[in-house]
């Protein structure tokens, strides 16, 4: 079961984080968050990239882990490492308008 | 034991009784695959003759063939039976047929949900078929887009014809998803890992995955709709709090993975084809394994690249063309795999390597406009133009229809045991192929000309004639192709010489058995060692009918097969799977039932098929089990296992767990539905809150608690506690049902009357399943060996209270923080 678990870890990962930046990315807009700041900082833009990035760390972290039994390891060993990282290049590409585009238009 | 006598035992175990009363009891899943097939073709013939009837109707301006309302009837139907009629029972009956040869088993897991699936889907797609054939088929397009569905537009039976009808054959797919689901997990020949599967396995593994997730928003939308017309619960109705992009939402959560759906089966037929017609074995092996796994996820995260046009924030549009794009990459990991065998490998030009062909050409085209339409400025030109409509015919007809046809020429000797003779397969296809792009090619052209989609007319002297008589043409030419290939495919069967055993000298362990192949399937079942097990020993099939492999001794009138462990393919234990029964097509009509009398709103009846169905469901787990323990038995040589009765997880469980992850997304996208509505919709708040009560919250999850900790009790206790829990959270929710405002009044009522109705189902299953095994306990048909059925109960006892924890709290603290 772990090796199932494995296979689906990171592109699950990805498809959580797709879900909850979109799904904030809705109620922020919707609670006019993106009329807020901290300082320099606009609420809404730095809770999307915050997620976008903690994202990031989490699927690099996750590949960096199946990277050993990749290594030594079967077939699908090295299918879980290559999902992981397919998680974390789509959460990389999805995830950018996050930092370049406008807010709420 | 010889052969012979291994074959005619085995025969009068597995084999359906002579007659109509054996063909209405049949559970054998050969019989049921090509029966889906069958069915499915027929509906795909019915689906092409509307398709001509448009073309028809748009051959000429002004064309007063078929009026706008017929017009609007003849284009939901053709895509509502292309869809959800043909293309996905086309597969399921050939994964179906074919999934157990390939596997090395002798049934799926659950022989009679597989006869239960075919009959709601004979069923639900007549309920269609009928409405059609009445004048009353649903008119407002394949996906029903609010408010033109809801009442106010819609106002005739048509519309509820289309929201019932796929209900119910969507019901068939869920079941069958599961089966499929659980059958390649665990019912494998022993060696088989998960890496040494055929591709088609994991090909169906993640399109049944993808179902499980992706069908039930679909479900959701359809039932919230059908309670919006019904009773007026306003959903989608924005004056009350609702909202038709909700419908959208639902739809296209669906709508998209849909596609892929489709088309991940017929990439397993061709990873399995073509290497056989390359002569070599299928490069990069783990590379499409990665790539369907990808697909898979990735295609869940386009739904919104359908509602470009509706005014969505610009950023969350990026995220969607993002990912839109994006899936392109995995499509093309499979492409250029295929193309590396095809060059690796000595190809032959083949019958079904010449439809391979024609895939390559029109799927690679259909993927080059999508990535088009995925890009937002593109897509806000072309937006429910014909050009759109021209892609999605090249995805679907070059993804699926193509390849599926590449089958039928691969595998007509599996079915028939006969060898392909006659010629005429050659010229259908240059018909199919010309006239298909002849049709559909041009279509681009006149949609970048601005003709939208589902126009019934248009006027002269816009540029749009010559296109389109062009196309009408061309269509024609399709359809005479298609009638030639019915005609060179029915010739096989009736005149064609008898094939020799694995006539492509494919590796794959369908070819191990005599064609077509008797009831059982294997005499034994083998040890796999590697990917091409045929091709490590030719003479595997003569082995294996001699009794070498697994189960070769037929014992006790037991349907026995195989289960293993799902990630190593260690044999686990035997598989006894039941026989012949008329429970699925008895259950398949009271269920049809329900739907008819929703139809014809005689509501106040719909109760007494509800109990006939939880009656049904009782004799359905009541026919199975013992009342003694058997213990291990041998299975192969000295070695024994015991049988799946006195297993820790059974497939019974696994089945369960599969179909109440399906369930689970079904209330995730309701609880979506309530979030985004509260969030987005106009006309929120709502007028009034719910009366929350502090005391209703907490007994609801008081019992919830009860009825899952339960679990770590002697039976006994368990089995009382368990009610008790139950008990308090039918009351919790009762109340709160009792307390809720009118759901006509406000989309925020309707929402809570759902999820009220929601919890309180599957608490009142949770009931019944505790109470069928405290019955079943003291009948003594429960020991320590024999525990499944407790653990069953509890998987379900433990959705139901946190199903009733989570509606309970998502109510009543919104109400009390007000």
């Amino acid at each position: 079961m772990n090796m199932i678990v494995r296979l689906l870890a990171g592109l699950t990962l990805w498809a959580a984080a797709f879900s909850l930046i979109y799904a904030m990315e809705g109620a922020a807009c919707a609670l006019e968050w993106h009329q807020l700041s901290f300082g320099p900082l606009n609420a809404a833009r730095t809770l999307l990239v915050g997620l976008w990035i903690l994202s990031l760390l989490a699927l690099a972290y996750l590949s960096w882990s199946f990277w050993p039994r990749a290594r030594m390891g079967g077939t699908l060993d090295r299918v879980a490492f290559g999902a992981a990282l397919a998680g974390l290049a789509a959460a990389a590409y999805t995830g950018m308008p996050t930092a370049t585009l406008s807010l709420c238009l | 034991m010889n052969a012979l006598r291994r074959h005619r035992d085995l025969a009068r175990i597995w084999d359906s009784p002579p007659g109509w009363r054996g063909a209405l009891a049949s559970v054998n899943h050969s019989q049921l695959g090509i029966r889906l097939i069958l069915t499915a073709f027929i509906f795909f013939l019915i689906g092409g003759i509307l398709a001509m009837l448009i073309r028809a109707q748009l051959a000429t301006p002004g064309s007063a063939f078929a009026g706008p309302d017929v017009y609007n009837q003849l284009f939901t139907m053709h895509g509502s039976i292309m869809m959800f009629l043909f293309a996905i029972p086309m597969f399921e009956g050939f994964a179906i047929y074919m999934l157990p040869k390939m596997l090395g088993s002798r049934d799926f897991a659950f022989p009679r949900i597989t006869a239960y699936g075919w009959w709601c889907y004979l069923f639900g797609g007549s309920l269609l078929i009928i409405a059609m054939l009445a004048g009353l088929a649903p008119d407002s397009g394949w996906f029903m887009y609010t408010p033109l569905s809801s009442k106010p537009y819609s106002p005739g039976i048509n519309s509820d014809f289309w929201l019932l009808g796929i209900t119910f054959v969507e019901i068939s797919a869920i079941v069958t998803a599961v089966d499929i689901v659980v059958s390649i997990l665990k019912v494998r020949a022993p060696g088989m890992s998960l890496d040494k599967m055929p591709l088609f396995a994991w090909y169906m593994l993640v399109t049944a995955g993808m179902m499980l997730i992706g069908f039930p928003p679909l479900i959701l939308g359809s039932v919230l709709l059908e309670l919006e017309r019904a009773f007026g619960w306003p959903f989608f109705d924005a004056a009350r709090g609702g909202d038709s992009l909700l419908w959208q939402h639902l739809f296209w959560l669906f709508g998209h993975p849909e596609v892929y759906i489709i088309f991940l089966p017929a990439a397993g037929v061709i990873s399995t084809i073509l290497p056989v017609m390359a002569r070599t074995k299928i490069l990069g092996y783990g590379w499409i394994v990665g790539a369907i796994l990808a697909l898979g996820f990735l295609s869940f995260g386009l739904w919104v690249h359908h509602m470009f046009t509706v005014g969505i924030p610009h950023m969350a549009l990026a995220f969607f063309s993002a990912a839109s794009t994006l899936v392109a990459i995995p499509t093309a990991v499979q492409i250029f795999a295929w193309i590396g065998t095809l060059w690796s490998g000595r190809p032959q030009l083949r019958m079904p390597m010449l439809y391979l062909i024609g895939f390559f050409v029109t799927f690679v085209m259909g993927g080059l406009t999508g990535v088009m339409v995925a890009v937002v400025p593109f897509d806000w030109q072309a937006h429910d133009s014909a050009f759109v409509t021209a892609h999605l015919h090249y995805v679907l007809v070059g993804g699926f229809v193509f390849p599926m046809f590449a089958a039928a020429y691969y595998w007509l000797a599996h079915f028939t045991g006969r060898q392909r003779q006659y010629r005429l397969g050659t010229l259908a296809f240059w018909l199919i192929f010309v006239g298909f792009n002849m049709t559909f090619f041009l279509m681009h052209l006149v949609g970048l000309l601005g003709q939208p989609r589902r126009i019934d007319t248009y006027p002269e002297g816009i540029g749009w004639t010559f296109y389109n008589l062009l196309s009408s043409v061309g269509s024609f030419v399709l359809a005479f192709g298609i009638a030639l290939f019915v005609i060179d495919i029915s010739l096989q069967f009736f005149h064609a010489p008898r094939s020799r055993r694995n006539p492509w000298r494919a590796g794959t362990l369908e070819w191990g058995m005599s064609l077509p192949p008797p009831s059982y399937n294997i005499g034994s079942i083998p040890h796999v060692e590697s990917r091409d097990p045929l091709e490590d020993d030719p003479r595997l099939a003569h082995r294996l009918a001699a009794g070498k492999g697994y189960l070769s001794e037929p014992r006790r009138g037991w349907r026995e097969t195989m289960a293993v462990d799902i990630v190593t393919g260690r044999a686990d234990h035997i598989l006894v799977v039941p026989g012949n029964t008329m429970l699925p097509i008895v259950t398949a009509l009271v269920t049809g039932a329900f739907f008819v009398l929703m139809l014809l709103k005689f509501y106040w009846l719909t109760p007494l098929p509800l109990a006939g169905m939880a009656w049904l469901g009782w004799r359905w787990a009541a026919a199975l089990g013992r009342k003694e323990d058997v213990g291990p038995l041998p299975i192969r040589g000295e070695e024994t296992a015991l049988t799946h009765a006195e297993v820790e997880d059974p497939p019974g469980w696994w089945g369960s767990a599969f179909l109440l992850a399906a369930d689970a997304t079904f209330f995730g996208a309701l609880l979506f539905g309530y979030a985004y509505l509260w969030t987005i919709a106009p006309n929120w708040p709502p007028p009034r809150l719910m009366e929350a009560s502090l005391l209703t919250l907490g007994l609801g999850l008081l019992g919830a608690g009860v009825a899952s900790a339960a679990r770590h009790r002697p039976a006994a206790q368990r089995e009382g506690l368990g009610l008790a829990g139950t008990a308090a959270m039918l009351i919790a929710l009762t109340l709160s049902a009792f307390f809720a405002p009118p759901p006509t009044e406000h989309a925020y009522n309707a929402a809570l009357g759902v999820m009220f109705g929601y919890a309180g189902f599957h608490v009142f299953v949770a009931l019944l399943a505790q109470l069928f095994v405290l019955r079943r306990r003291r009948a003594g048909y429960h020991s320590a060996a024999r525990r499944a059925e407790p653990r069953i109960a509890q998987l379900w006892t433990d959705y139901a209270a946190g199903v009733t924890a989570i509606v309970l709290t998502a109510s009543h603290v919104p109400a009390l923080m007000a």
